[in-house]
């Protein structure tokens, strides 16, 4: 079963002069099978983040459809879609986004109290044991190690349960060594979890660990394995 | 809003005229009646968001595999309650029977394989007592045969038996907080034979540190890296074990001078049943390293792999190093899918 799907996915942007038109995606077609860990490789300016942020429903594609579980998320009001993201999916970013107020266990509940539901304290622990963060419950951001705080990061895309992690450069900040570690992570909860990847990176060694890896140029797909979902 | 103000409309039009007795009557009547039902209407709210959460909370309960306490009375709620416990223990029952029907075939298994091995454990044993006796040419060259035979026998029921455990989830790992040195020892000693006959130097380092793993099926693990280390570099060259401890996990680099892998087909070894065709020259099914990276995936570790043609391969398996919660693993995967 295809978890997320685009259909001709088109995103172009116009100048203040509308004389020239920027194709950041042109005519994307992918499909991406439940419980696959995938990988985005391009350049800068290749439209990976783009796509990923099309994926994830932060931003509206010019034509084309994005597919997610199903429901075509170009249908849905923005309430619609501010909901369906907090349920279905999970954000990993490049420069963590945590909340400096906050400390660990505040941030990585956070999805879940804006849900109205009342955190699973159990499902929260385990999370903690498995990225190794239990000791640092109650700390601080900022006194965080970079590879500490992505994996916070995580542990708050984990909480809220999402089928889906969309991590746009996750270890773009981090030396080779945390990277692993951080990579590691994400791949082995995936597992654990049952849930579908997307990652996007420009680094070639990284994209190794996914399972499958596409390749983006100039906002077309121009090589890897794009076939390989239909006949698993 | 807009009965409301219409009341405070009609109410201000009678206050206009006339006869004030019936008409204060009448408004209070009617903002009482008015206030009640909005009263009704929040408590109904408020109860009702009340009920949803409580349920929401019974059928996370149910999904993590844990029944919620029953109580019997005349409401909804208990008979909901009842239901969703029911349907809980079907599942159980359910899966229950699918491990113990597991468990046969896993036995029988187990015990075929045995049976089948000692008779040619013997055959073999017997035919290098007859070798080494002195022998006229022709019998040399039919024990060689025989030999020869016996070993590609023994070779494939273990390949066999092996691609069972691929069957039907049949690896059940007990993993705990162990020190890997063993785990390093056994699978180099299981391989050292076949290095010898390839005159393969293993350059192996260990390391203390604890890491969560099952001792049997890690060995294993590891045995099939350095298994195929071996079967594909050529003779005299020497492979290396590397430990390298990271923040979350102990990676084990195995390292080989060996043909390698082409890229593209990178992301298919760790397939059941797939085989370079590179590696079609060697025996084997294309089960090891689908084995590998399932014994690793289930003690929350994983496999990579990393080669480039003719200048050798680069196998890393990395181990936990937190011990992973013990809840059933079935319950959380119910609750993604």
């Amino acid at each position: 079963m295809n978890i997320l799907e685009t259909k001709d996915l088109k995103k172009y942007y116009e100048t203040d002069s509308k004389e020239t038109i920027v194709k950041a995606l042109d005519g994307v077609n992918l499909s991406i099978q439940k419980g696959e860990f995938l990988s985005i490789v391009g350049t800068s300016g290749s439209g990976k983040s783009t796509l990923l942020h099309m994926l994830g429903g932060l931003d509206n594609p010019t034509s084309g459809k994005v597919i997610v579980d199903g429901n075509d998320i170009s249908k849905m009001t923005k309430d619609e879609l501010t909901i369906f993201r907090r349920r279905k999916i999970g954000f990993v970013f490049q420069n963590y986004n945590l909340l400096p107020l906050m400390n660990v266990y505040e941030n990585i509940i956070l999805p879940i109290k804006l849900d109205g539901i009342r955190p699973d304290k159990n499902y929260v622990e385990q999370i903690l044991s498995i990225l190794g963060l239990t000791e640092k419950k109650y700390a601080m951001p900022n006194q965080l190690s970079g590879g500490q705080q992505q994996r916070v990061a995580l542990a708050r895309a984990l909480a809220a349960k999402p089928a889906i992690i969309l991590a746009d450069e996750p270890t773009g900040n981090l030396d080779s060594r945390t990277s692993q570690d951080v990579l590691g992570l994400i791949k082995t909860t995936g597992e654990r979890f049952c849930q579908t990847i997307v990652m996007i990176t420009h680094n070639e060694e990284i994209a190794q660990m996914a399972g499958r890896i596409i390749r983006l140029e100039d906002g077309k797909i121009c090589g890897g394995d794009v076939s390989n979902a239909e006949s698993k | 809003m807009g009965k409301f103000l219409s009341v405070t409309a009609m109410l201000q039009h009678n206050l206009l005229t006339c006869n004030r007795t019936p008409l204060l009557l009448t408004a209070i009547l009617l903002s009482g009646i008015l206030t009640g039902f909005l009263y009704a209407r929040y408590y109904y709210l408020k109860k009702s968001k009340k009920e949803y959460g409580s349920l929401l909370e019974k059928l996370d309960r149910a999904l993590g595999g844990m029944p919620s306490e029953t109580f019997y009375d005349e409401s909804m709620d208990s008979a909901i309650t009842e239901r969703l416990n029911q349907l809980l223990q079907v599942f159980q029952m359910n899966q229950k029977k699918a491990n113990s029907e597991r468990d046969t075939v896993k036995a029988l298994i187990s015990d075929i394989s045995h049976q089948v091995r000692t008779p040619i454990t013997n055959i073999m044993l017997y035919t290098g007592l007859l070798a080494e006796k002195d022998l006229n040419k022709e019998t040399r060259l039919l024990t060689d045969k025989i030999q020869k035979q016996a070993d590609k026998l023994d070779f494939f029921i273990k390949e066999l038996v092996k691609s069972s455990y691929t069957e039907q989830e049949m690896i059940t790992l007990h993993p705990e907080m162990i020190s890997l040195e063993e785990v390093i020892h056994s699978a180099c000693q299981i391989t050292e034979t076949a290095a010898m006959k390839k005159q393969i130097t293993l350059l192996t380092e260990t390391t203390d540190t604890l890491c969560y793993a099952d001792k049997k099926w890690s060995a294993e693990a590891l045995a099939n890296l350095l298994e195929n280390a071996i079967k594909y570099s050529p003779a005299g060259s020497s492979i290396t074990v590397t430990p390298i401890i990271y923040e979350s996990f102990l990676c084990i680099r195995v390292k080989d001078n060996g043909i390698g892998i082409p890229e593209e087909e990178l992301g298919l070894v760790f397939e059941r049943f797939y085989r370079s065709k590179e590696a079609r020259k060697e025996p084997g099914f294309g089960i090891g390293l689908y084995l590998v990276r399932e014994i690793l995936s289930r003690q929350g570790g994983y496999a990579k792999i990393t080669s480039s043609p003719q200048k050798g391969t680069t196998a890393e398996i990395y181990f936990s190093r937190y011990p992973l919660p013990s809840c059933p693993s079935a319950a959380i995967h119910g609750q993604f899918s």
